[in-house]
């Protein structure tokens, strides 16, 4: 397997050079450049114009500015700012933390309710029970986030507190005053405001991923029930939980194993829409601000990682593969 | 005796009590206390976070960023509230107000010396001032400044500084004692208020030392500073600020919030400032903010848009302001264009326009329309045309002007329904604007308006985002490369009170963006006026007030002949605060600056 995984992380260099590359090429030619913003002066001279394209490198050829872009990706430096002039990684090392909160929250939130869903609208395949399970499954699939997001802020927010008096849920933001924290410096301020705050965008995340999942799970696992092995298992005698469970839902999980593979960039993406809703200073919020302002080497930095978590979430559920069904050799 | 109580006895006491617990549960009532208190907290929203805390006009120039750090930084003046009073006729150094310095360098009070086609400017600083680090602040602190800016790299700063525009009119900086600084000019500088003021208007000679011993690029080298009751550590000037005002830095965690505490040294004494923090909060859009004051969760929102004035003012305890801006909304006009290179085509369109109806309606009245050349107003109104022109709404004498001229009303054909010009084009203009929601409705306005004249308005809501707008012409910015027919966006003062940081920019030939002279300027209509040129020259170069004031007069005349925009608002900032607040001033320029009298009345 050692070998195999070594294998598979070499023959992933050349793909990330190409992904670089291309990258690289496609934010050269938008036709919003990081300059129109930054050079946007009344006051500003021909001379300053020309000092500030040379400090920041936009007066180099594109080759140049690639190569030079390469060489220091190579000493692990994936470029700064040109409006915060602070370094990419600084800035990521600034909103990760929280992306991964929220995201990881919402994750397992989402395995946890997703999973026996799907099960249990497998296992009673076609009652009143599974129908109610895929009507849901469908609403929150087609609920748009933003929308989503809104409702609940005016439900659980406005709408309690100028008839009540009192906030049932915090409108957006990580913490209220007094309460801060910074999780880029491991301090969880007040826990259980943290915990308040994440109630909502946790709830619009995962009300979609949980239908996505849950419909995965009952599609693997109606599958799996048909096969004879289950068949032979309900003949021997076995409960039914055991069945389900152990030669069930186990046989199941490859599919399921693909679709976590894939959503592992997404952990440390965010979530563009649900962060700008609540104002949840995480990834998706660096990388929908780095765009408005065209600070192409932020978005590089973050898509260059993104490409990287790809490879690695594939690496990740083919060697899961191998645990899940033994019979799955690696060579 | 039984240990029963009885009956009228227990309903008493069940009475008393619940009449009491009723009394504490009752919202008290609210009385505005006058006197300002000492204390407590103030949070403050804002939809834009600053990229860097050396956004305020060093590194680049964004008004949020001003706002933020002005509470910490201080230059050696400041502007006055928009509602401090004025004298009848104010001159420009009415709208400002000393702060580092102790008074407003002028030539009638001799602090300014003109000496043939050189200038020295004497700035007399205040004593007892001290950077938040304790360091007092002397006369090196403005010369450093200088330094900074110009004097110690000219045009090799290793700074990305965003303009030096000013500042390389600079010869030398003398300091005969630690409150007296002399800035020698190589030239007349009319403009020299502009240099040293405002936000971040003096940096401390002690931390600049310590980035000149490194690159001298002070978004490189990291300082390091100890704020008693603030910020301690290491890094760049860009995550850190040590200022002399009211409120000290104390963190900033990117995305979410900045809080400043109160300076207990501050110079200004009185007990302010009397908050004990401000803390900014950073949220998503506009509407966040309205939600938070919704809720009560913040106690003021900034920077808000117009077209929110209607749910603002369905909120009772919520103050909305509205701070007319020395800026204004206006239609850009390509004067290269086919049809607008006619002045009488655009005097009937500014005739045609309802003006006055985008503001009753769009922006509830709480604005004005403008003179027809708006480059005086607001905090510049010191140089307004006593007989400004203000050209009425007339759609019956816009469609006789362009009769008069040859435009005819078609009936049949492919104009039908609107004008060909003279040589029996049909009459289409092309209007483009940003994607602001309250421009979306005022195009609907205006193509309206103008299809009453005959004019015709084609793709009137392929508009764009603002950085395709505003894009350098290198990269095919629509305004910026002159590809509109009318443009409509606000335009402003970059300085309070000063006409040729705006005027200058806008409407000398010189300033026409093109690739030869890389990009620079914002005459973005192609005007190009001899005697426009030669009055915004000469005001630039004369800092007697009368001269730069007649010079200004003939600019506006020529302005107003020549008509390259049609202004149709003065633009507007609104902000909101809770009414527990005291002590709050709107200010159109920097938006914190009077926050030392802020208290919580309740």
């Amino acid at each position: 397997m050692t070998t195999y995984a070594l294998r598979r992380i070499l023959q992933a260099i050349p793909l990330l050079l190409v992904i670089s590359l291309v990258l690289f090429a496609i934010l050269q030619v938008l036709p919003e450049k990081p300059w129109d913003l930054l050079l946007r002066n009344p006051r500003m001279t021909a001379a300053d114009r020309a000092r500030l394209l040379a400090y920041y490198g936009f007066n180099q050829p594109f080759l140049v500015q690639y190569l030079t872009y390469m060489r220091n990706l190579l000493h692990f430096d994936l470029g700064f700012s040109y409006f915060s002039h602070q370094s990419t990684v600084s800035l990521i090392a600034e909103r990760l933390p929280n992306t991964v909160l929220l995201m990881g929250t919402s994750y397992i939130f989402t395995l946890l309710v997703a999973i026996p869903i799907g099960i249990v609208a497998a296992v009673k395949q076609y009652s009143k029970l599974d129908n109610f399970l895929t009507t849901g499954a469908f609403i929150g699939i087609s609920l748009p986030q933003f929308w989503f997001g809104l409702m609940l802020i005016i439900l659980l927010s406005v709408l309690p507190y100028q008839h009540l008096g009192f906030r049932l849920f915090p409108t957006d933001g990580m913490w209220d005053s007094g309460h801060e924290g910074n999780l880029a410096r491991l301090n969880l301020g007040d826990p259980l405001n943290l915990a308040w705050h994440l109630v909502l965008p946790g709830i619009v995340l995962a009300v979609q991923s949980i239908a996505q999942y849950s419909r995965f799970v009952r599609s693997s696992m109606l599958d799996v029930l048909s096969q004879d092995y289950i068949r032979t298992a309900r003949a021997k005698g076995l409960s039914q939980l055991r069945v389900v469970v152990k030669h069930g839902f186990r046989n199941s999980l490859l599919p399921l194993i693909t679709l976590m593979g894939l959503d592992v960039p997404q952990l440390f993406a965010g979530a563009l829409i649900t962060e700008q809703v609540f104002t949840w200073p995480g990834m998706g919020r660096l990388f929908w601000e780095s765009a408005g302002k065209g600070d192409y080497q932020v978005l590089l930095g973050i898509m260059i990682i993104l490409a990287i978590l790809v490879v690695l979430g594939n690496l990740l559920a083919d060697l899961a593969y191998g645990w899940a069904d033994p019979r799955i050799q690696y060579r | 005796m039984t240990g029963a109580c009885p009956r009228w006895l227990r309903l008493l006491v069940v009475a008393t009590a619940g009449t009491v617990l009723l009394a504490a549960c009752a919202p008290t009532a609210t009385t505005t206390t006058t006197s300002p208190k000492a204390g407590g907290k103030l949070t403050v929203a804002s939809w834009q976070e600053q990229d860097s805390l050396l956004a305020c006009n060093i590194t680049s120039a964004a008004s949020h960023a001003c706002a933020y750090i002005n509470p910490a930084m201080e230059g050696l003046l400041t502007v006055k509230a928009n509602q401090d009073p004025l004298p009848t006729n104010p001159k420009l150094s009415d709208y400002w107000v000393p702060e580092l310095s102790t008074e407003v360098p002028t030539l009638e009070n001799g602090d300014v010396k003109v000496s043939g086609n050189k200038m020295d400017v004497t700035w007399k600083l205040r004593h007892g001032v001290k950077w938040h680090d304790g360091v007092p602040f002397t006369s090196k602190d403005v010369k450093a400044t200088f330094d900074f800016w110009w004097l110690k790299y000219r045009d090799k700063n290793p700074t990305p500084l965003i303009s030096t525009s000013g500042w390389d009119q600079v010869d030398s900086v003398d300091t005969p004692d630690d409150f007296t600084a002399i800035v020698h000019f190589k030239s007349v500088y009319a403009a020299y208020l502009t240099l040293g003021t405002g936000p971040y208007g003096v940096l401390p000679d002690h931390l600049l030392q310590q980035v000149w011993a490194k690159t001298g690029d002070i978004t490189h080298d990291k300082v390091t500073v100890s704020i008693p009751g603030g910020y301690s550590g290491s890094d760049t000037l860009d995550k850190v600020m040590v200022g002399t005002g009211p409120f000290m830095f104390k963190e900033w965690v990117t995305g979410d919030h900045l809080t400043l505490v109160r300076n207990p040294h501050w110079w200004g004494g009185g007990g302010r400032p009397y908050l004990n923090e401000i803390r900014v909060k950073f949220d998503a859009d506009a509407n966040t903010e309205l939600n938070e004051l919704r809720t009560n969760t913040v106690d003021m929102a900034l920077d808000l848009r117009p077209s929110l004035l209607p749910s603002l003012s369905r909120q009772s305890d919520v103050t909305t302001v509205t701070i007319l801006d020395s800026a204004t909304e206006h239609l850009d006009i390509n004067l290269h264009n086919t049809f607008l290179k006619d002045v009488t085509l655009r005097k009937a369109i500014l005739m045609a326009i309802d003006r006055q109806r985008i503001v009753d309606t769009l922006l509830l009245g709480r604005t004005v329309v403008p003179p027809d050349a708006w480059m005086c107003i607001q905090t510049g109104a010191w140089c307004l045309d006593p007989n400004a022109r203000h050209t009425p709404y007339d759609v019956a004498a816009a469609n006789k002007l362009l009769n008069d001229a040859g435009y005819k009303l078609q009936t049949s054909g492919p104009c039908k329904g609107f004008r060909t010009d003279p040589q029996g084009r049909c009459v289409q203009l092309h209007l483009i604007t940003t994607t602001l929601p309250l421009r979306e409705e005022q195009e609907v306005v205006i193509a309206s308006d103008l299809a009453g004249i005959g004019i015709q308005i084609i793709k009137p809501f392929a508009n764009v985002p603002a950085s395709r707008m505003f894009g350098s012409c290198t990269s095919g910015g629509i305004i910026y490369s002159h590809n509109f027919d009318l443009a409509m966006y606000t335009n402003n003062y970059s300085y309070p009170a000063e006409p040729d940081s705006l005027a200058y920019t806008a409407y000398h030939s010189s300033q026409i963006p093109t690739d030869a002279n890389g990009c620079v300027g914002q005459n973005t209509t192609f005007m190009s006026d001899p005697q426009l040129d030669q009055a915004l020259d000469q005001a630039r170069l004369s800092v007697k007030l009368s001269d730069r004031k007649d010079k200004y007069i003939v600019a506006q005349k020529r302005l107003a002949d020549v008509i390259p925009e049609i202004p149709l608002y003065q633009a507007v900032d609104v902000e909101a605060y809770n009414k527990k607040l005291g002590g709050y001033k709107g200010n159109e320029f920097w938006w914190m600056n009077q926050s030392a009298d802020w208290y919580i009345s309740q």
